[in-house]
């Protein structure tokens, strides 16, 4: 597996990369907990290879308010369609790889 | 150009040599009236893991010219184009070459869906694909104008029907819109034949302020316009989903320094990467109304016998889509449909990723 395939670990050698993961991660205070309101909705069928354990999953593209808009995978089992409201919530991120650290990202959650 | 397709006996080099002696050759000069050469090229790194291709293209010359490569996505060889014709009005030089050229079929399906991801936000739209991405402008343009599954489906139909008479295309056979409209989904709304093949191939032009006197004056095609658009490279940051700016910002400086207007092109490669695309294309260009690019297709009228021919080559879809080389060879084919006589004006659009890029180029016979 590449070392690209996680979002935070260097696969090859199962370092963390701090610096990476912070990057990528530094909006989840801010994020976490918005609603908002589903823009366009696809599912992706055919994942890139880093998603592929979690095919098929929808793809959003989300207004948060203000103009602020925010493109994020769903939450797996939740079928959504434009003008669905959903929550930003953190949940665990499928890879292919079976050891390492566990992966987290934000996600959208349907909100019933 | 070269042929396009899975060219499993030639290297990325061959493909170069290909193009640029093939280029050389038709333009009838001598090879040191080339006073430099552009490459596009996207990801030789990733896909061939060579870099350096502006040297390996001015060592085809004996003389070495300078060269230099270009990389803006899809859009790399619009924008090598580009950046040769701003060298060329700079009066730097009178004579350069553009070429375009893509091996992608050496890497295997991840590595290469890897590469390609590379020209989407890593950042903000993890998770996503480019068919992901454009099923979310497809959503968008169903939603808001009613555009219909068989109106997609139409635009492949025709431009895989235009690709039989285009013998280096990488896919010369029809397909029905029932076979279209239910091959495998990819991203919802995006089936399999809604989108552009991978490809291995080269193309090269040789561009010239010279009176080009090697060349009979019937044989001569000028490019009378240009223009380059850009926008955000994730869609979350865009005004419209129902339009790309980039692609009308270009249009319009390219029809502005052309002194054309958009009724008065007779064919058009645009960049299909999927099939809405092209009718966001269709629409984005000015040859219709925004909303009418589908019912547009379906009616007959982006086929030759329609009110602009578009992608008369097969297109992305069915020529093929070696990424670098596309907007290279869209040049170039509507260079030999003007040096037919086929076609008096034609109009190249490529584009970049999911729309942050767009070069329109506008050509006629001079």
């Amino acid at each position: 597996m590449r070392a690209r395939e996680s979002k935070f670990m260097n696969m090859t050698n199962k370092t963390i990369e701090p610096a990476k993961y912070w990057r990528m991660n530094k909006k989840w205070p801010e994020l976490l907990g918005k609603e908002g309101r589903v823009v366009a909705a696809t599912t992706i069928r055919v994942a890139p290879p880093n998603h592929q354990a979690a095919a098929p999953y929808d793809y959003l593209l989300i207004e948060l308010g203000e103009g602020s808009r925010i493109e994020l995978m769903a939450v797996s089992g939740q079928e959504l369609k434009t003008n669905d409201k959903v929550r930003l919530v953190l949940r665990r991120t499928r890879t292919n790889e079976r050891a390492g650290l566990v992966n987290y990202q934000l996600k959208a959650e349907k909100m019933v | 150009m070269s042929r396009v397709g899975e060219l499993w006996d030639k290297s990325l080099v061959d493909l170069l040599t290909e193009a640029v002696e093939g280029a050389v050759a038709a333009s009838q000069l001598e090879p040191e009236e080339i006073e430099a050469v552009f490459v596009a090229n996207k990801a030789g790194g990733g896909f061939n893991q060579q870099l350096h291709l502006n040297a390996l293209a001015s060592q085809i010359f004996a003389h070495f010219p300078p060269s230099m490569r270009v990389e803006g996505a899809c859009a790399s060889g619009g924008l090598a184009v580009l950046a040769a014709e701003q060298a060329l009005l700079a009066g730097q030089y009178q004579t350069v070459l553009v070429v375009g050229v893509e091996k992608m079929t050496d890497a295997g399906t991840t590595q290469t869906t890897e590469v390609l991801a590379m020209a989407a936000d890593y950042y903000q739209e993890y998770g996503s694909t480019f068919p992901g991405l454009y099923a979310l402008l497809a959503q968008t343009h169903i939603e808001q104008f009613g555009t219909t599954r068989q109106q997609l489906s139409a635009v492949a139909q025709k431009n895989h029907s235009q690709a039989l008479d285009n013998k280096k295309a990488q896919y010369r056979r029809e397909f029905s819109l029932e076979q279209i409209s239910n091959s495998n989904l990819v991203a919802d709304p995006l089936r399999l034949l809604d989108c552009s093949p991978i490809s291995d191939g080269a193309a090269a032009v040789v561009l010239t302020t010279g009176a080009g006197e090697a060349s009979p004056k019937s044989k001569r095609t000028q490019i009378f316009g240009f223009g380059h658009g850009q926008d955000s490279l994730d869609l979350a940051s865009r005004g419209s989903l129902t339009e790309l700016g980039a692609t009308v910002r270009a249009a319009q400086a390219a029809f502005r320094s052309a002194g054309l207007k958009p009724e008065e092109i007779e064919a058009a490669e645009v960049h299909d990467c999927f099939t809405i695309a092209e009718i966001l294309a269709i629409e984005d260009l000015g040859f219709f109304e925004k909303g009418q690019g589908g019912p547009a297709t379906l009616a007959g009228q982006t086929g030759w016998e329609g009110q602009v021919v578009v992608n008369p080559s097969g297109g992305l879809k069915a020529f093929g889509h070696p990424i670098g080389a596309t907007g290279v060879k869209q040049i170039a084919y509507l260079d030999k449909l003007i040096t037919e006589g086929k076609i008096e004006t034609g109009l190249a659009h490529n584009v970049g990723g999911s729309g942050a890029t767009a070069v329109v180029h506008i050509l006629g016979r001079s």
